[in-house]
Parts: C-alpha cells; sequence; structure tokens
C-alpha cells in the first residue's frame, strides 16, 4: 500500500483523468456514462490496492463488462468472446468500408475501456515522476477544447474543470526550479490560451467554424448516425445542416424527423413472390417512439406455426451491404435457415411470451450468430400464409393469458386520438373490419412525404401527425394505426423491416436502404398475427398477404438510418430500456460514490495498527515540508541537531525549538508526549511555515 | 541543577574553560567507571583528579608508575610484625578512593594487570587474603601519547576496562592567560577547594543515574552502532558487549547531568567516542595512511540513523 498523501495524489489523478475521459465522452458518446463512471471510480480503487497487478486486473474487469453489457451465456466459456471478436472485426470492416460511421457499442465500450487503461498508465508515469505534468494540461486541455468544439453545447465546463485539476495537481507536485522557461510564463501562457479556446467554443454556436465545406460534410456523416432525443429537443428547430437518411435502423425512439433518401442496396431477394423483410417488432410506445427489449432464445421451429394455411416457398436472401449486422430479415413465416457461410440462427424472444400458442404469440426476432457481411447469404423455406378475410372476420383480437402488452397506450396520448378511432371504427362490427377502417382513413386522409416536422417537446408523436401535421412516412402511419387500433381494442403491435424491393424481373428483388418499412399486424385469436399497409402510395390492399407490386418510381423511405445496433437492446439483460437506463447509470454512479468513500474512511481513518503519538506525526509533516527546500533532517542527525543547524533557516525558529523538545520528551522518554505541551503553538507554526513555503515559492520563482 | 553541581563547579574551577572534560568525568563518576586520560603532560591531569579527590572529600592516592615498579608497590605487601608475631598486611596505594595511575604504559605489563585486576574486582587478594576497596573507587589512568619508546602499551583487551577515554587538549584562546592569571601568585586553585558531596549523596546520584529511561528505539540505536563499529572496513576488531553496555550506561549518566530523566540520541552521539574508540582496533593500513580511531568513530555515528519513531 502507498502512503497516504500518494493514495490521495492517486484519486486526485484519476479524477483528472475521468474529467477527460468524461468530456471526450460526452462527445463520442462511446459508453454510458453510468458506465463510465463504474470503470474510473473501479479502476482507481485498483490502482490503490493493487499496483503490482493493476493492468491485468483492469483488463480483466473491462472484459467483464463488456461481457456484462453485450453477451448472453456465462462469463467463462469462449463463445462470446469469438462474437466479441467478430463484433470487431466487422466494425472494423465497416469502418474502412464506409468510412467514419459510428461504431457499435461493443467497440464502442472496448476502445473506451482500452483507452482508459493506457491512459491511465500514462498519467501516472508523468505524474508520479513529477514531470510532465504541464504537457498532460495542455494536450488535454487541447483535446477538450476540440470536442466541445465539434459538440457545441456543454462541454466547455469540462475543460474549465480540466484545467482547474490539472492546475492543482501541479501545485501539489514539486516543481522543478530549473525550467528553461520560468514557470509562471507556462502558467500564464497556458492560462491565456485556454481562456481564448474556451471563450472561442462558448461564442461560437456549433457548426460555424471557418472550413464550412469540411464542417458540413463531415457533420452530415455524423448526423447519418446520430439521432439523440437531446438534439431534437432543444427549441423544436433543426439545428444540424443535413437531415437523417432513410435506412433500417434498431433505434426508434423518437420518431418523425425529415429525411434523406438514401439509395444504396442492401440485399437482393431471391423469392417466386415479393415479400415483405421483418426485421424486429416492438409493442412498447413511449409518445414519442417504440422500444423494448428481447432477452431468451428459443429453437427456430417453434416459431413456425402450426395450422395456418398457406405456401411454402424457398426463399434466399444474399447480403449486399454488411451494416446491417447480424439481423436476419425474415418473411412471415420461415421454417427453417441455410447459411452460405459457416453460421447459425438464434431466435430472441421476452421470456413471457408463449411459444406454445401455435403462430408464435409473443415478439421475436432473428439473429444470426455471426455478423453477416458482403457477399454471404441465407436461404430459408418459408410459408407466405394465405389470410383469408373472410376467415378473419370471423375471429376476434383478443389476448389469452391475461397478457396486455398489445394494448398498452402512453398516458400522454390526448383524447382526440380515441375519440377519432371510435368515429372511424363505429361502423364495422368484427375485428378485421375495424383494422380495414383505419387503414383506409389513414390512406385518404394523409399525403406521403419524408419533409416532416419532429414533434416539439412534450407532444405525442400520433397526435402531432394527425391532428397537426397532414403528411407524413411509414412510420407515422404505422404508429397511428397500431395506437388506434389498441384503443377500440384490437391487440396490435409495430413491425419494421423492408418493403419488397425492386424487381429485376427474374426473380430477384433488390432491396434498397430506401425500402426500409415498417407497418402494424393486429392479432387475430386462434390464427395469429395479420399485417396491415396503412401507408398512403402502397398499394391499395390493406393486408400483405400478397404483397403488392413495388411502387418503381416512388422513393420510399421511412426511418432514419442507424447502423449501430440499439444500444439500449441488451442482449441477455432482459430489461426494459425507456427509463431504467438513465437510473441505472444513477445508481452505477452513486454505488461507486460510497465504494470510493467507503475505501478512503478506511484507508485514512479506520486502519491504524499502531498510534504513534501525534507530535511524531506532526515531526514526520514537517520533515516532508522541510524537504521541499532541502532543510529536512539527515538520517543520522539527531532532532536537536537538525534543529540547530536549520534554526536560523525556517521562519518561527524559536517556536521550532520548543516543537523539538516535545518531539524529543515524545519519542525518547517512553511516556509518550506530553499532552498539554504547547501542541496547539505547534500545529500554528507548522500552518504558518505552510503559507510561508507559497510566499517563498513566488519570490524564488 | 543536579546533586554534583557542586563538585562540576569545583572542577571547571580547577580546569578552566573544559566543560566537557569536566562533564565526561562526572559521567565517569556516576558510573563508577575508570578514566583513561591520554594527553602530553602538563595539562593538567594531576590537578583535576586531585581536585575531584578533594571536591569528594575522600582519600586521594598516586602511583607514579616506572619501569621498575613492583605489583606489592601497587596493591600493597603482608610482612612479619615481630611484635605481635603475625603477617600484616600493609595496604598499597591503590586502597584509596580516587586513584591516580601516572603513565601506566611505562610499567611493567605484570604490574599494569595487579592494578588492572584490582580495577576489574574491586578487591585485593594479598597473599591468600582477600581486601575489599572502598567506595567510590575510581582509577584515572594516564598514558602519554608521544613518548613510546621503552613503553609498554596497554594491550586493547585491558584497554577495554576503562569505561571513557579523554584528551583534555591544549587550552584555547584565552584560557591559558586565564591559567596564568589564577597562578601568577603562587597560589594553586586547589588550595581552595573544599568537599562538595557527601557520600551517600553520590551513591544516591549514581542511582538515580542508572534509573534513567533509555527507550527502546534508543537502544537498538546503540546495538546498531557496536554492529557497525564490528563490521566496518577499517577496523579489524569493533566493539564488544561491554562497549555496548559502557555506551548505554554512560549516556544514561549524561542525560541525568543534564537535567533529564529520558536519554537523548544527542547523549549516546556524544559518549560514543570517549566510549568506544579505544576499544576498537584500526587495520594496520589505516594506521598507517593517518586514520584514527576517532575518526571512524566519528564517520559511523554521521552514518548511521537516529530513530524518529
Amino acid at each position: 500500500m502507498k502512503t497516504g498523501a500518494d493514495k490521495f495524489f492517486n484519486i486526485l489523478c484519476w479524477c483528472w483523468l475521468g474529467v477527460l475521459i468524461f468530456g471526450v465522452n460526452f462527445t463520442l458518446d462511446f459508453i454510458g456514462p453510468g458506465m463510465l463512471i463504474f470503470a474510473v471510480v473501479f479502476f482507481c480503487l485498483v490502482d490503490m490496492v493493487l499496483p503490482k497487478f493493476g493492468v491485468l486486473v483492469k483488463l480483466l474487469i473491462s472484459l467483464l463488462m463488456i461481457h456484462r453489457t453485450f453477451y448472453v451465456g456465462s462469463f467463462f466459456s469462449q463463445r462470446w468472446l469469438s462474437w466479441l471478436f467478430s463484433d470487431l472485426r466487422q466494425d472494423w470492416a465497416t469502418l474502412l468500408s464506409r468510412g467514419w460511421v459510428s461504431p457499435s457499442p461493443v467497440t464502442g465500450m472496448v476502445i473506451t475501456l482500452l483507452v482508459l487503461v493506457i491512459l491511465q498508465s500514462l498519467y501516472f508515469t508523468f505524474i508520479s515522476k513529477r514531470r510532465g505534468v504541464i504537457w498532460l494540461l495542455f494536450a488535454g486541455a487541447t483535446l477538450l477544447t476540440g470536442a466541445s468544439l465539434w459538440y457545441g453545447q456543454g462541454t466547455a465546463w469540462f475543460v474549465v474543470l480540466y484545467v482547474v485539476i490539472g492546475l492543482l495537481i501541479m501545485s501539489t507536485t514539486r516543481l522543478q526550479i530549473k525550467y528553461t522557461f520560468p514557470m509562471h510564463r507556462w502558467l500564464s501562457i497556458l492560462m491565456v490560451w485556454v481562456l481564448c479556446l474556451t471563450s472561442v467554443a462558448w461564442a461560437l454556436p456549433a457548426g460555424n467554424l471557418d472550413l464550412v465545406e469540411w464542417y458540413e460534410s463531415v457533420q452530415e456523416t455524423w448526423d447519418r448516425i446520430r439521432s439523440r432525443p437531446g438534439d431534437d429537443d432543444d427549441d423544436g428547430s433543426d439545428s444540424r445542416p443535413a437531415t437523417a437518411r432513410v435506412g433500417y435502423s434498431a433505434y426508434d425512439g423518437e420518431l418523425g424527423g425529415p429525411l434523406q433518401n438514401d439509395y444504396t442496396q442492401v440485399m437482393l431477394v431471391q423469392s417466386p413472390e415479393p415479400v415483405y423483410l421483418r426485421g424486429e417488432s416492438k409493442y412498447h410506445y413511449t409518445g414519442r417512439g417504440w422500444r423494448n427489449n428481447y432477452n431468451s432464445v428459443v429453437n427456430v421451429e417453434d416459431i413456425a406455426p402450426r395450422y395456418i394455411q398457406g405456401d411454402e416457398v424457398e426463399i434466399t436472401i444474399n447480403v449486399i451491404d454488411g451494416a446491417l449486422g447480424r439481423v436476419l430479415f425474415v418473411p412471415r413465416y420461415p421454417l427453417d435457415f441455410s447459411f452460405s457461410s459457416r453460421n447459425s440462427v438464434t431466435v430472441m424472444s421476452d421470456s413471457s411470451s408463449n411459444f406454445q400458442v401455435p403462430g408464435g404469440y409473443g415478439d421475436y426476432e432473428f439473429r444470426a450468430n455471426s455478423s453477416l457481411r458482403e457477399g454471404d447469404s441465407y436461404t430459408m423455406t418459408v410459408l407466405l400464409p394465405f389470410d383469408n378475410q373472410d376467415e378473419l372476420r370471423q375471429l376476434r383480437s383478443n389476448r389469452a393469458g391475461g397478457d396486455t402488452r398489445y394494448l398498452q397506450l402512453h398516458s400522454g396520448t390526448p383524447e382526440r386520438v380515441y375519440e377519432l378511432a371510435q368515429e372511424i371504427t363505429a361502423q364495422a362490427d368484427n375485428d378485421y373490419d375495424r383494422a380495414v377502417a383505419l387503414v383506409n382513413y389513414l390512406r385518404s386522409n394523409f399525403r406521403y412525404s419524408l419533409e416532416t416536422e419532429p414533434p416539439p417537446r412534450g407532444h405525442d408523436f400520433v397526435d402531432w401527425f394527425l391532428f397537426e401535421q397532414d403528411r407524413g412516412y411509414c412510420v407515422h402511419f404505422s404508429t397511428a394505426f397500431v395506437i388506434m387500433a389498441r384503443s377500440q381494442g384490437l391487440n396490435a403491435r409495430w413491425v419494421k423491416g423492408f418493403s419488397s424491393g425492386y424487381s429485376d424481373g427474374e426473380g430477384g428483388y433488390r432491396i434498397l436502404n430506401s425500402n426500409a418499412h415498417a407497418w402494424p399486424e393486429v392479432w387475430f385469436e386462434g390464427y395469429g398475427w395479420v399485417p396491415f399497409e396503412p401507408t398512403a402510395g402502397f398499394g391499395d390492399r390493406p393486408t400483405t398477404e400478397r404483397p403488392d407490386r413495388p411502387d418503381t418510381d416512388r422513393p420510399e423511405p421511412t426511418e432514419p438510418d442507424d447502423n449501430r445496433l440499439d444500444p439500449d437492446v441488451d442482449e441477455g439483460t432482459g430489461e426494459d430500456v425507456g427509463a431504467e437506463t438513465s437510473s441505472r447509470n444513477w445508481l452505477y454512479g452513486l454505488g461507486g460514490m460510497l465504494v470510493l468513500l467507503g475505501t478512503i474512511g478506511y484507508v485514512f481513518v479506520g486502519k491504524k495498527s499502531s498510534t504513534p503519538s501525534s507530535l511524531v506525526i506532526a515531526y514526520a509533516k514537517l520533515q516532508k515540508r522541510l524537504r521541499l527546500f532541502g532543510w529536512q533532517r539527515y538520517c543520522w542527525e539527531t532532532p536537536r541537531e537538525h534543529m540547530l543547524r536549520v534554526r536560523g533557516l525556517i521562519p518561527q525558529g524559536a517556536g521550532f525549538s520548543n516543537f523539538i523538545a516535545s518531539v524529543e520528551h515524545a519519542l525518547y522518554s517512553a511516556r509518550g508526549q506530553d499532552p498539554v505541551d504547547g501542541f496547539i503553538g505547534n500545529k500554528l507554526s507548522l500552518y504558518r511555515l505552510a503559507i510561508h513555503k507559497l510566499k517563498t515559492r513566488k519570490n524564488k520563482i | 541543577m543536579h546533586k554534583l553541581q557542586g563538585l562540576t563547579d569545583n572542577l571547571n574551577g580547577i580546569l578552566i574553560d573544559k566543560p566537557n572534560v569536566v562533564e565526561m568525568v562526572t559521567v565517569a563518576l556516576l558510573c563508577q567507571g575508570h578514566l583513561l586520560l591520554e594527553d602530553v603532560p602538563g595539562l593538567g591531569k594531576t590537578m583535576l583528579v586531585k581536585g575531584l579527590a578533594r571536591s569528594l572529600g575522600t582519600r586521594f592516592s598516586r602511583i607514579q608508575f616506572t619501569p621498575d615498579l613492583l605489583p606489592s608497590d601497587v596493591i600493597g605487601v603482608t610482612i612479619y610484625n615481630q611484635k605481635t608475631m603475625e603477617f600484616q598486611y600493609r595496604p598499597g596505594p591503590v586502597m584509596a578512593n580516587i586513584v591516580l595511575a601516572d603513565e601506566i604504559n611505562r610499567t611493567s605489563p605484570k604490574t599494569q594487570s595487579s592494578l588492572l585486576e584490582a580495577m576489574e574486582e574491586r578487591q585485593l587478594t594479598v597473599d591468600g587474603e582477600t581486601w575489599q576497596l572502598p567506595q567510590p573507587f575510581m582509577v584515572v589512568a594516564t598514558q602519554n601519547p608521544i613518548e613510546y619508546e621503552g613503553t609498554f602499551p596497554l594491550p586493547e583487551a585491558q584497554l577495554d576496562r576503562f569505561l571513557l577515554r579523554l584528551e583534555i587538549g591544549y587550552p584555547e584562546g584565552e584560557t591559558e592567560a586565564k591559567i596564568i592569571r589564577s597562578q601568577e601568585k603562587g597560589l594553586h586553585p586547589l588550595e581552595n577547594l573544599s568537599p562538595a558531596i557527601e557520600i551517600d549523596d553520590l551513591l544516591a546520584a549514581q542511582q538515580e543515574a542508572a534509573e534513567v529511561t533509555l527507550s527502546d528505539n534508543l537502544l537498538a540505536y546503540i546495538v546498531e552502532l557496536c554492529h557497525r563499529t564490528r563490521n566496518h572496513s577499517a577496523l579489524y576488531l569493533g566493539a564488544s558487549p561491554r562497549g555496548s553496555l559502557a555506551l548505554a550506561r554512560t549516556a544514561k549518566a549524561l542525560a541525568w547531568i543534564r537535567g533529564r530523566d529520558y536519554v537523548l540520541p544527542d547523549d549516546i552521539k556524544l559518549m560514543a567516542i570517549p566510549v568506544l574508540a579505544h576499544r576498537v582496533i584500526l587495520n594496520p593500513e589505516e594506521k598507517l595512511q593517518g586514520l584514527r580511531p576517532q575518526d571512524v568513530i566519528e564517520e559511523i555515528i554521521n552514518s548511521v540513523s537516529v530513530p524518529t519513531q
């Protein structure tokens, strides 16, 4: 264990590094803040307790954190490691092929933790040698200021905090008197420079640099990746110059912003008929978008409905763009899979779903176990259901087993939405016709457009679409359908994937990013999930049992492009994301703080085997203080000899003599110190010595 | 002020401006140890010892060692008394409280050993009969460091029996003038001395000095010092446990004289050279280069770390 001063210094340096990492992470957002706090605190503790094997332990903890966050299964099996490596390779391939895109959360976390470990060693090598602190200060301040320029709001504070802590650290280290520059000159330069940068960052709104062109192109790329809730909320206006692009994304938390088209081909489908390809479904509406989660794994055979009638066909999907990762897009319903390259299928579903009910009552999604790359393909035997309308009219959209997930409504949705739904479906007498009525209403009364406004803060998404805007794209139509259907007692859910794409005339369908699509499905008891197509311009049949011929000259954009897997999907934790993420972050932070405080308390206060008298401690501290000036006691000098030697040099020399007399008594009389031995006076003289030290430092320099 | 203050003042009056030497003499008295004064003639050694005896109010005897001195000249002899028809013991000069053994290196080893034995045992055996030496008993021996021809230097094994080895040294500055002033009219300061302390008080003081606290860390320090002398490259022979014991006792006495009831490392450092310098043997090479044992001991006390815990 290091001494108490070293431990305190350790903690201070970790705070400093923590500020840097936080500031950078604030802009890059590689890792959740709660996780980051946890990592920083833990690494700091490891450093204090295990200086020797610190790096190994930190790497182990990093692996543990990565596994806990992203992967299922046991930590000790090798499987997740291979998944990790394939994910990393996947990201690297994406980086190479498409330029700078935001890495997947896995890569982000790996990079952050690695950088943390490396930077920590670097910082400590510098700081423990008491050199180069000022270089760290410069470098870190530059980095943070650059990041604040990039991001704009709220990060200027990180720079200030970083500089303040850096100066604090510098004041505690022994300053080298022999600089080629005088120290105060360095410090003034640094202060002026940092102030300039900070004021620049403050004054200029984000996005207004001199090199506009370069910046805009970078910003464009950046925006393709991110659709963070914070950006949309500021004042309703779009603070970014470019809009998001169309494409399949995993993130649906904030819907409704304007979109740009993207005609990059992602897949080639070989099928006898055009089919909609399903990526995943969601059921929880937040008022702004959709979110939910999967956790457990089931066998693929259990998904296939046992009595739905339809055609069995073979469909092959060739992957053109590897950016979609491990998501498998399947028509309704796949029976089995085979892959071109070594791979296998995992079906993720929520654990509460009852797969004994034929047709797959619950939500599920298919994932390949290794990422799919360009050139890979998979072939499925698919059952294309007939979905006979008359049959469906006989059925009711009930749910069994008390599951109300698919009737969930958001409390913030205004009543007029439900009143409208009531009005629309008043004439129908069965659930199927009600659904059809909703579809017809939506298709006829709203215009298809990509140029929409996101709903302002606090405004419900569906209400905004139905009553304030007169146009929208597939997410608007599909979400509105689901909410209105649910209000009328229909069990409905929201599905997203790709529409059927552009036929090349020979049984192949080209799927572009612009074909990313969302549509609703309604549950019919005793049958299964039946999809509907409420989006204007997508053919005129309500159901998609036989998907319509795609409109080859009309662009079909849908959702913002987010090539990252949903960062909120914790594959393996099964918790509902939403509000729980932020509370989890707080919990991590609080827990980390408590642990840290507890350790500090134990180390400084509780761990006293032998208690040397306070005079002896004060004497030792005084020696350390004197050492800064070179006036310390040599080891072979007795305290009295030392005192006689330096009495003339130090301030309060007379007080020092008295102090030494008390110290001698405490040390050598075997009776311990005299309680009333002018100890208070000695403390004061130590304090005055400290002040004197600061003054002379200024004079010396 | 301590009990021996009167004594110290007396001695300071005799040996002008040498408070260190006086302090050392007092230490030796308190520890009931014997003193070895190594110095050139004429510095006041005899005067000092005489003054000591007078201040104590005890008997003083002086033995001038010559090459032809016999042991019986030192310890006494039994003779046949014709009147009483018995053998009678006639005590020698050693039967006194303060004995000045002048130029002890001038006499034959046999005579030397008879004195040294008496010092060690504090009793005499003459013709089968044992006689106790009086209390307090202190021998102050002198050696002349410049005239070594025809001498029998005390072997180191015997030197060990002396508690302290002192050098008075020439008077400094204006002291010599003061000395002349004080004696120019023929009156010797010794004449004015009166006893300053009772024997019982002296014994009590000796007891008190022995009870001064020596803390454990300082004990370890003393042991470490002696260990260093045994491992030092310039020393052929280091200090024995007798040396560390002597160092401890004298440090206590010095602390008592200075008015403390606990020993300080400064006391130990001060006593180190007088106590240890004559107990170690230099390597011949070092000796040839002019190194003295005092220098080695000084180097040692300036290299061993003082405990501060």
